[in-house]
């Protein structure tokens, strides 16, 4: 797997960094996302996603009282302190030596638990197999120094994926700069995935977190009917 | 509602399984109550009813267990509660804990059936006591761990308030099915008794709820949900009149009569039930997310 080439019109990622990475993150830059779903659907995609769930979802959001719409790329945290984590009692969600959460199908007997502790709504069960599963930052793709699909397939550089834990990493350095945040900071677990520009209310209109509910499809339709 | 997403995990069969899980506990509590201290004067008849409050306890926890087993999305994989331990999480400690008083329960009722006959002494020791005690009262309460450790997420299920909760819940169900199955055995004062202990346990109920309600960082959004919502129905009828009201107003009644202390305990039941129906479903849903 390690010999094949990465794909032509990917940069690959610095080998030695990728190698000697400690907290797999990523920074999203709200002020550049033009809410266009290429990362749903190339993750969709990449990871063969069942229906009606999601691993990577971008979410519409409409500000009280201002005519606009924000949009909220939303995939799972990698919290550092995860809930996940101290839920299981299979220790299916494991975390990896470069920080990121990832979840052992082989050992999840379906039992929700994980579902349930996860703040960010990022897990769901897969129908066919019965097992959780949910983003693992694409290790299948870091692992051959090829940027995780939402990564690669976002035009705007919404989503940059990086070391957070190395000071001297660029996307480190753009999430210092440009003063990082995580999403739901009061839940207090530590999230690898940092938002450039998130405000607090966001919080309230994307409560759901990643997965979908009947209440976000009637916005969704509601929001089509609008625009057609 | 039982659709399963990241909103609503646990559906009726997790409901149902806490439900039985409360029995287990209240009912192997009966047990040794009446192992302990209504010994020998009544003439075998308290060791009747411990036997049955003890098959009540092995019966609602296995039934329990299989609904469990039923719930998993992967049951091929269930023997990796056993095989693996996360000591962080509150199932891996609960299967255990179960798996320990499913035994404890059999040896127990072993011991009461192969017991002589006029043998004054309970043939169920203080330390067999004792670890009776311990793990129903850690059956009872380590379901209200598990629904806490998500928390962060589901704001209403505070640990601190459910844990008592959930063992009050536990306590007056397990007491109350007992009661009904063994209702000729039961002596006047200890009827008198159980009728003072429901009001106690009813009382405690309504404070650990309303504190519920109020301490957690539940959202507004949730709580309209419950009380005026999709909830209200199972709230106000099943909880507040089957549940507390009516038990209420028939501990109040001076002459227990059977159809009186049927219907209470009957409607104990219901309340009991109800109360974890209201608690797992408001405790998720969109509405109910950390944030809303």
């Amino acid at each position: 797997m390690s010999d094949l080439p990465p794909i032509p019109w990917e940069s690959p990622i610095n080998k030695s960094r990728s190698l000697k990475m400690k907290r797999a993150g990523m920074v999203i830059d709200l002020r550049r996302c033009i809410g266009c779903h290429a990362c749903s659907v190339a993750c969709k995609t990449e990871n063969e996603v069942p229906l009606g769930h999601f691993r990577n979802r971008v979410r519409y959001l409409e500000q009280p009282d201002v005519e606009t719409l924000s949009f909220l790329p939303l995939l799972c945290m990698h919290c550092q302190d995860a809930p996940c984590l101290k839920a299981c009692p299979t220790q299916a969600p494991t975390r990896l030596s470069d920080g990121r959460v990832v979840i052992n199908q082989d050992k999840c007997c379906g039992m929700k638990a994980c579902i349930s502790a996860c703040p960010y709504g990022a897990i769901y069960i897969d129908d066919t197999s019965g097992r959780a599963d949910k983003c693992d930052l694409c290790t299948h793709r870091t692992s051959l120094d090829l940027k995780p699909a939402c990564v690669a397939s976002c035009p705007t550089q919404t989503l940059r994926y990086g070391d957070l834990g190395d000071p001297e990493d660029p996307v480190a350095k753009y999430a210092k700069e440009h003063n990082a945040k995580p999403f739901k900071e009061d839940a207090d677990t530590h999230p690898s995935i940092l938002y450039i520009q998130q405000e607090k209310w966001m919080e309230k209109a994307a409560a759901t977190g990643v997965q979908l509910s009947s209440e976000d499809n009637e916005i969704i339709y509601e929001q089509n009917g609008r625009s057609s | 509602m039982n659709t399963i997403n990241a909103f609503t995990p646990f559906g009726w069969p997790i409901i149902i399984y806490l439900t039985l899980a409360g029995l287990a506990c209240g009912a192997s509590l009966c047990a040794v109550v009446f192992l302990r201290t209504e010994k020998t004067a009544r003439e075998g008849q308290s060791y009747v009813i411990a036997r049955t409050a003890l098959y009540v306890a092995l019966g609602s926890i296995v039934l329990g267990a299989l609904l469990l087993l039923y719930d998993l999305q992967s049951p091929g994989n269930f023997y990796r509660n056993f095989s693996e331990f996360n000591p962080s999480s509150a199932i891996a400690w609960g299967t255990r804990i179960i798996a320990v008083f499913i035994m404890l329960c059999i040896y127990s009722l072993f011991l009461l059936h192969s017991m002589n006959s006029q043998e004054k002494t309970s043939p169920i020791g203080p330390l067999l006591t004792g670890l009776l005690i311990f793990f129903a009262l850690a059956v009872g309460i380590y379901p209200a761990l598990v629904l806490g450790q998500a928390s962060i997420a589901r704001p209403l299920w505070e640990p601190l308030l459910l844990a008592p909760l959930f063992l009050l819940l536990g306590l007056d169900s397990g007491f109350a099915l007992v009661q009904l199955l063994t209702f000729k055995k039961w002596q006047e004062d200890t009827l008198e008794k159980i009728r003072k202990l429901d009001l106690a346990v009813i009382i405690g109920q309504i404070i650990l709820f309303a504190l519920l309600l109020s301490i957690s960082t539940f959202s507004e959004a949730g709580m309209n949900r419950l009380l005026f919502g999709e909830f209200s129905l199972w709230f106000w009828i099943g909880v507040v009149l089957i549940g507390w009201l009516l038990p209420f107003f028939f501990s109040f009644s001076h002459s227990p009569k059977k159809n009186t202390i049927i219907l209470t305990q009957l409607s104990l039941l219901l309340g009991a039930f109800a109360l974890r129906a209201v608690i797992v479903f408001s405790g998720q849903g969109p509405q109910a997310f950390i944030g809303s």
